[in-house]
């Protein structure tokens, strides 16, 4: 066991969080307060090699490891949370294609997404099931060399904004666990619609909405991964994602405390900073603690996943350790703050919303617990 | 059009400096260590040279092993060569030493048509380098650049900042450009750069291989630091208060007092 940055880890950081701090903190605000999709951002993100991170250079990608993509995840997330939430939106819309697709998928949509040519969405979630996959009613039912999808998805990070999206769909009603399917719809295909967009509490940025699929027609080379394989396929793709969500989380907890560090230093009360107060310093302390030990289990999480062994187990405890370390700190953050930190005009507003989705989306905390035990007790 | 770039690495800016006493230097040891600013301003105008006009660009430091990280900080820009000038026989150094150093080392590298350095180095600010390199190489310069206007086959024409104003100078190739903040803004390196950076091989030369005579640098340069110290911090100012024709007359007063006016 070595913990020690490589040259590429530390490399890493640095140019991230040089080019995040200057390109995607000054617009987090602005993002925030009009609840809007930063579509130039994309461009940005592909310029920067962030869009195909940890994916191998064969295939559009930058070639960094599983840590140095969580190091990134980070770094994005403590400058812009929502851009976090647009680039875990993009991996999780084309992991599908990158864990099964045929070369020539990967060349059509894989690359371009990778290289920042083309923005990716994943498409699971309906209102009936969201963790709870063999409650999902879509349906896509074979036609000749097509498949006619049907149904409603929500909560779909960027599927107003991505050039195509990996949907799931039920192909098989009698047993849907062993009946479902992915399929590549691609932006403007017939008889899918957009009905709307949310109107979150945080990562407003990174919106997320609701597709209709009224007889859409894909053709049947779309098929991602073998006929009914869907759900292992989806099951895969959200275990591999949920690291990232684990470091978007470590990310927005180290913005709030870097703020919290840096408040406490300067606002005096009594006639000297309340940083002086043994107070004070044992809420950052502890604060400070929770933050490490959620990055430590990240990167451990992260490590297994570059090591190709199983980690299902690591990156769901990563990720509601994570989460919820990060909440006690955006909350420890808040109050340091005291009433100023309840203004729109102090960052850690926004940032203690923010932070609360990571406790929601890719499983709830509690869904967690479930992959947890199941993997205990199996 | 070839291009090299000089860059420094130094203490980070946002670390409040201390010095030893004992060596009258700056405490690099255990201190974050960053690129000076100017400098990356210098490997974007190069960059900026070189995709309008063709060639490459080259970086070189002089320095120890953890200089070679400023290197890789030019590569993962888009420098496609990097160089290290590495001897103990440079440790304390002053500015003609080092710029005798580089000169005698760019010359072993090859040929240039264009040379650039940052205006300045932000931890000894004495801007003297780059005008030092131009003369040990007894080519032209132009220093304190904001713009560069035009490039021709045989010249380069630039606006500098001068204590006058701005002034356009044209100057023949090579030429060495030592350049202003204004200048440009410097591009992130991508990740993709950044990667192949951190693999690039980077030749490190002594004064043996560039033909630099040791007895001429380092200790045996021809200017030494009798006394390094932070200046004392300034006297707060004295706040008159009161109606602004009052204020006006004491002011005057006290200006007369101390016979400034």
């Amino acid at each position: 066991m070595e913990f020690k940055y490589t040259e590429d880890q530390i490399a890493l950081r640095r140019a991230v969080r040089e080019w995040a701090q200057s390109y995607l903190a000054p617009k987090a605000e602005e993002i925030d307060v009009n609840n809007r999709f930063p579509t130039e951002t994309i461009k940005a993100l592909g310029e920067q090699d962030l869009m195909g991170l940890a994916y191998p250079e064969e295939l559009g990608g930058a070639g960094y490891d599983a840590i140095s993509e969580a190091i990134a995840m980070e770094e994005i997330s403590a400058a812009c949370a929502s851009t976090g939430s647009i680039i875990t939106g993009h991996y999780l819309g084309f992991d599908a294609l990158y864990l099964a697709g045929t070369p020539e998928q990967k060349e059509k949509w894989l690359r371009p997404a990778l290289e920042g040519e083309k923005y990716a969405a994943f498409c699971l979630t309906e209102p009936a099931g969201g963790s709870d996959m063999t409650s999902n009613k879509t349906t896509a039912v074979e036609d000749g060399d097509y498949y006619v999808i049907n149904g409603v998805k929500h909560f779909i990070t960027g599927g107003a904004h991505c050039d195509f999206l990996c949907c799931f769909a039920i192909t098989n009603k009698e047993d849907p666990k062993h009946g479902m399917t992915c399929f590549v719809v691609e932006k403007d295909t017939p008889g899918m619609k957009i009905a709307s967009e949310d109107n979150k509490m945080g990562i407003r940025g990174a919106r997320t909405a609701e597709i209709v699929f009224e007889d859409c027609r894909v053709p049947k080379e779309n098929m991602v991964g073998e006929l009914n394989g869907g759900y292992r396929l989806a099951l895969d793709v959200v275990d591999r994602g949920r690291i990232g969500i684990a470091a978007m989380a470590v990310g927005i907890g180290q913005a709030a405390l870097d703020l919290a560090i840096k408040y406490a230093k300067e606002r005096e009360v009594f006639k000297r900073p309340i940083s002086k107060f043994q107070g004070i310093q044992w809420m950052l302390a502890d604060a400070a603690t929770q933050l490490e030990a959620a990055r430590m289990l990240t990167y451990y999480a992260a490590d297994l996943k570059e090591q190709g062994v199983p980690f299902t187990k690591q990156a769901a405890m990563a990720k509601l350790f994570a989460a919820e370390a990060s909440h006690k700190v955006v909350d420890t953050a808040l109050q340091i703050h005291g009433g100023y930190g309840y203004m729109k005009e102090y960052a850690i507003e926004r940032i203690y919303r923010d932070q609360r989705i990571t406790e929601l989306f890719e499983g709830t905390s509690q869904v967690q617990k479930i992959v947890i035990a199941g993997q205990l007790l199996h | 059009m070839n291009v090299l770039v000089c860059i420094k690495q130094v203490p980070d800016n946002s670390v409040v400096p201390k010095l030893d006493p004992n060596t009258n230097r700056v405490v690099t040891e255990g201190v974050e260590l960053m690129e000076s600013p100017f400098d990356l301003n210098a490997v974007e105008a190069g960059l900026k040279l070189v995709e309008e006009n063709g060639g490459e660009v080259s970086v070189l430091t002089l320095g120890g092993e953890s200089a070679k990280t400023s290197l890789r900080y030019g590569l993962s820009m888009g420098a496609a060569k990097a160089y290290l000038l590495k001897d103990p026989a440079f440790e304390e150094s002053d500015s003609w030493g080092t710029s005798y150093g580089l000169a005698k080392a760019i010359q072993s590298i090859g040929n240039f048509d264009v040379i650039l350095c940052g205006k300045q180095a932000i931890d000894n600010d004495a801007g003297q380098v780059g005008p030092g390199i131009a003369e040990q190489l007894g080519i032209s310069q132009i220093t304190y650049v904001s713009e560069i206007v035009s490039v021709t086959e045989d010249t380069l024409t630039a606006k500098r900042v001068s204590p006058a104003g701005e002034e356009v100078v044209e100057a023949k190739l090579p030429v060495v450009l030592t350049c202003e903040k204004s200048l440009n803004e410097p591009r992130y390196p991508t990740l993709k750069r950044t990667r192949m950076a951190n693999r690039a091989e980077i030749p490190e030369m002594d004064c043996a291989a560039v033909g630099a005579d040791p007895a001429k640098v380092g200790k045996n340069s021809p200017s030494a630091i009798k006394k390094l110290y932070t200046p004392a911090p300034r006297q707060s100012g004295e706040l008159i208060q009161g109606e602004a024709e009052e204020i006006a007359k004491i002011a005057v007063q006290k200006l007369v007092e101390q016979k400034i006016i």
